[in-house]
């Protein structure tokens, strides 16, 4: 009864350290007899009162989080790699396309060359620019 | 960090911040998955975790960061449903009426205390937290926290007394009537 008041005293005082407090609160919480104490101490309590398992279920739900977060990057990973190869390969075909116009394209631009080459010689030459100052019957004046 | 290190050092921590989560939440169902995220984010950092000199400050800077968030979003949700005044602790059920009337009671009290000595009390009375933790929760120094706590449980057994005293004249004069 002493070392309660002593306590309870210390308490109040904000001087008890947890242990002390622990026995304190379970102590007064015992009584019979109605005190402030026991309505504030179980008010304290009813306050605390934890799920059973409450540390277990916690870890576990970490666990299974964590699981899930791999399993969640292997999916985006192979979203990810078939989205990569799907670019690849259109990409490919895209350049072995292109490759053939190009290809195609080149010849044309051969061929016509070729034919320009070709018109070309066959004209007759351009006459030059002159200059022509004086024409009549007899005299032409032109300079070249 | 392993396993083990991580049961025995950072998981238990999940007793005293439960019931602080609880009451920023008001919802068992939410309290769990809060203290579960929160929980999770300590996983993560384990590494880090395993290196820090002040495992302690560091838990609790980063639970009082947490419910200061918990307690942004929460004022912005509920700010209508006058979530305040409504009574979630006490499972109705298993508690008798009476024992429910005056556990409601001393509610109100610690409610009315000015916030830091609200803040001490709960921290150190129903959380369980050490004088060390919740000077890394509140930023008090020790001695002081001391005094805000020898202040805070005096008032509130001085206001509980009032009450109970108040109820049984109350009471005297009914069966007067």
């Amino acid at each position: 009864m002493n070392t309660k008041n002593n306590l309870l005293e210390k308490y109040y005082n904000g001087e008890t350290t947890e242990e002390e407090e622990r026995l304190l609160k379970s102590e007064i919480l015992a009584l019979d007899s109605e005190t402030a104490e026991k309505d504030i101490f179980g008010y304290f309590e009813n306050e605390a009162v934890l799920p059973d398992d409450l540390e277990e279920s916690v870890f576990k739900s970490i666990q299974a989080g964590n699981r899930k977060e791999r399993k969640r990057k292997y999916r985006i990973y192979s979203v990810t790699s078939v989205a990569a190869s799907v670019l690849v390969i259109l990409s490919i075909f895209l350049n072995v396309k292109e490759q053939k116009h190009k290809k195609m394209e080149d010849n044309f631009l051969v061929l016509e060359e070729a034919l320009f080459a070709v018109s070309k010689s066959i004209q007759p030459e351009e006459e030059k620019d002159m200059l022509v100052l004086w024409v009549d019957d007899n005299v032409e004046i032109i300079i070249n | 960090m392993t396993e083990t290190e991580f049961k025995n050092s950072i998981l238990p921590y999940s007793r005293k911040l439960y019931p602080m989560l609880k009451r920023i939440l008001k919802d068992e169902e939410e309290t769990r998955d809060a203290l579960q995220d929160l929980m999770a984010r300590f996983w993560s950092k384990r590494m880090e975790l395993k290196k820090c000199r002040n495992q302690q400050a560091y838990v609790i800077t980063i639970a009082k960061n947490y419910s200061f968030d918990l307690l942004k979003r929460k004022r912005n949700i509920s700010f209508s449903e006058n979530g305040e005044k409504q009574f979630f602790y006490v499972k109705a059920e298993e508690i008798n009426p009476d024992l429910k009337e005056k556990f409601e009671q001393v509610h109100k009290v610690i409610e009315r205390l000015p916030e830091k000595y609200r803040e001490v009390i709960r921290l150190r009375d129903i959380d369980g937290f050490s004088y060390h933790e919740i000077k890394e929760m509140t930023g008090m120094e020790v001695p002081n926290i001391r005094v805000v706590l020898s202040r805070a449980r005096k008032k509130v057994k001085e206001e509980v007394e009032k009450i109970y005293d108040y109820e049984h004249k109350k009471q005297f004069a009914g069966k007067i009537l």
